[in-house]
């Protein structure tokens, strides 16, 4: 019974708090006004202010010790709170003795003691911020935070590393549960910030019964109605979605809570609701980082067309006019090595070139789509594409190659369309009719 | 070519002549090119009418995709062809073996679309037996449209315009991609 009064007296801590910062800031500004525009007669409500500040601290300061016996916090953070803010009780006893007692004490010492004062106020006011919303609560949204998308997590290559606890559960949690349920506050001894401490527990046992979602205080609590005492996340808080359920009862009883299980194990509908939150790059695109768009600007100047195809990747299409190609085309292609991961699509029709620029051109290794229609190449440029491993469409209309020197490009497994309008190259040659069995579709003319 | 686009494609203006222009267009990556052909309201006269006009139309339309096909363009291009509405299953006005019509009907009516995105040689929807209404995989305007930003890689829910103070989609609140149409 007295816990529960203490509890209920130190909860008040969160209100009072911002009395005695209203005082002592006032006190302050106050005593800034009085040196500063002159008026002497101030010093009498200065004094008065950092009287009201001082006693209001020193309430304010016991009530945040009866709160934090009431449980739910610790560490470092409380510590540092509690330190600052029995000192900013103690300077502001000081500052009002000083400034009572004014024409005894140097001036430079009053107005030293003030500045402190207001340091460890800020001090305390922002430790106790912290305690309450979150350690990183003012920073999250700051410019130079860095900020990664907080809604994803991590950056996945592909889906078969998604794990279901840290790419999906975790995430959902850290949105709405961690505000209460973290190391510094630990609402009902519970935190959530780690599969550890999230399968420990909280004072009422464990939240979690691996394989019984029914015996489970995790889903009982989120499932039960809205206006249950028990129902989480707390009043005022959004709560769990159907879908998000759905996924912390599939992971605890299919998934037996196993910290590493992989999405795909997941019925098909949980891994469609998944995919689009997850963070997924796919390999290449993961060092597609940000494009240089100084470079790309000069390209532009220079008379290739730009286009970026996804901003998250960094995929471009680049198209080079054959009228500006005419009789450069070798230096030109050069200036594309900077950019050449980047490159998805490239359309060098009627540009002039040769087989010895599709060496330089086997470098873009991310191409899909290649367009080197109506140029003179012949067989022996051809097999220098065979390294090409994304390749899906290569247009070869009105090119001089034939069929025993596109054998190379049977080697690219991605091959879905390849375009030999205008060639020596007939339907009926053996190889076309081998290479369209694999799936390659071989376009000629109409 | 002009034998595949057919002998009116020499004819600056036909819409044989424009399908010809468009691929050049195309070819020469321009990002949207628009084709009219008007004189489809037939409320009357329809048996020559649609006869006419599928004589201006057909070959050419059918060309233009060969052409964008052969080309590799196709590829990286998506042709839609419709009009804004369709026509009754009836008849309307007089009605004779060689003269009648047909009234507006915006309830139910088809478009197709090939090329880039798009899944080829089948079709999407059903109306009733009598093409009044639609009774499977209903596709509103706003779906089409949807569906054809898509493909174009805009997100309709997110690109707006700013029009009399305030934010506006193309799709105005409604339109979904129509997922089973795309590759």
């Amino acid at each position: 019974m007295t816990q529960d009064i203490v509890t209920f007296i130190g909860r008040f801590h969160p209100l009072w708090v911002h009395l005695p910062i209203g005082f002592l800031i006032i006190a302050v500004l106050l005593k800034g006004y009085m040196v500063l525009g002159k008026r002497p007669v101030l010093q009498e409500a200065v004094s008065f202010a950092l009287l009201l500040g001082a006693i209001s601290a020193l309430v304010a300061a016991l009530l945040g010790f009866l709160l934090s016996r009431s449980g739910g916090y610790e560490g470092d953070l409380l510590d540092i709170h509690l330190i600052a803010g029995w000192t900013t009780v103690l300077l502001a006893g000081i500052a009002w003795w000083v400034n009572k007692n004014e024409d005894r004490i140097p001036k430079k010492l009053n107005y030293s003691i003030l500045g402190f004062l207001i340091l460890t106020l800020s001090v305390t006011g922002h430790f106790g911020g912290s305690l309450t919303h979150g350690e990183d609560y003012l920073t999250a949204y700051a410019p130079f935070s860095g900020r990664q998308d907080e809604s994803k997590g991590r950056v996945l290559a592909t889906i078969e590393e998604a794990e279901v606890f840290t790419d999906v559960i975790q995430p959902l949690l850290r949105s709405k549960c961690q505000s209460c349920h973290r190391p510094g506050k630990s609402k009902g001894e519970l935190n959530m910030v780690s599969y550890e401490t999230l399968l420990k527990g909280g004072e009422n046992g464990p939240v979690i019964i691996p394989m019984d979602g029914g015996k489970s205080e995790l889903i009982r609590r989120v499932t039960l109605p809205e206006d249950h005492d028990d129902f989480m996340p707390s009043e005022g808080k959004k709560p769990l979605t159907e879908e998000e359920i759905h996924w912390i009862r599939w992971w605890i009883e299919k998934g037996n809570a196993d910290p590493k299980i992989s999405i795909l194990e997941a019925d098909e509908d949980l891994i469609e609701w998944a995919k689009p939150r997850l963070n997924i790059l796919g390999a290449e695109k993961m060092l597609a980082v940000s494009i240089d768009t100084v470079h790309l600007r000069s390209l532009e100047k220079i008379g290739f067309r730009v286009r970026v195809l996804s901003q998250i990747t960094g995929a471009l299409d680049i198209v080079l006019p054959s009228e500006v190609a005419t009789g450069q085309v070798s230096e030109l292609l050069k200036t594309l090595l900077p950019i050449k991961d980047h490159i998805y699509w490239l359309s060098l029709a009627e540009t002039g070139i040769q087989d010895y620029d599709l060496n330089l051109i086997a470098q873009f290794s991310n191409i899909q789509r290649l367009r080197i229609e109506n140029n003179p190449i012949s067989d022996a440029g051809i097999s220098a594409l065979k390294n090409l491993s994304r390749l899906e469409v290569l247009n070869l209309n009105g090119t001089k190659v034939s069929s025993s020197g596109l054998e190379a490009l049977a080697e690219i497994k991605s091959l879905r369309s390849l375009f030999l309008w205008n060639t020596t190259i007939r339907p009926q040659d053996e190889w076309v009719i081998k290479i369209s069995s694999e799936k390659v579709k071989v376009v000629f003319g109409a | 070519m002009y034998e595949m686009y057919g002998e009116e494609s020499r004819d600056p203006g036909t819409y044989a002549a424009n399908c010809l222009l468009a691929r050049k267009l195309i070819e020469q990556d321009v990002k949207f090119v628009q084709l009219y052909h008007q004189g489809w309201d037939h409320h009357g006269n329809l048996p020559n009418g649609i006869k006419n006009q599928c004589e201006k139309t057909d070959q050419a339309t059918a060309a233009l995709i060969k052409d964008l096909k052969q080309r590799g363009l196709l590829e990286d291009t998506l042709v839609v062809w419709g009009g804004e509405f369709g026509r009754t299953v009836y008849s309307q006005g007089t009605l004779s073996p060689d003269n009648y019509g047909r009234d507006h009907h915006p309830r139910s009516f088809t478009k197709w679309m090939c090329g880039a995105g798009v899944k080829p040689g089948f079709t999407y929807g059903e109306t009733d037996d009598f093409g009044y209404n639609v009774v499977k995989d209903p596709v509103h305007v706003h779906d089409l449209q949807a569906t054809i930003l898509h493909l174009f890689g805009i997100d309709h829910e997110r690109l707006t315009y700013k029009h009399q103070g305030r934010r506006f989609r193309l799709t105005d609140v409604e339109g979904h991609v129509v997922k089973g149409i795309l590759t």
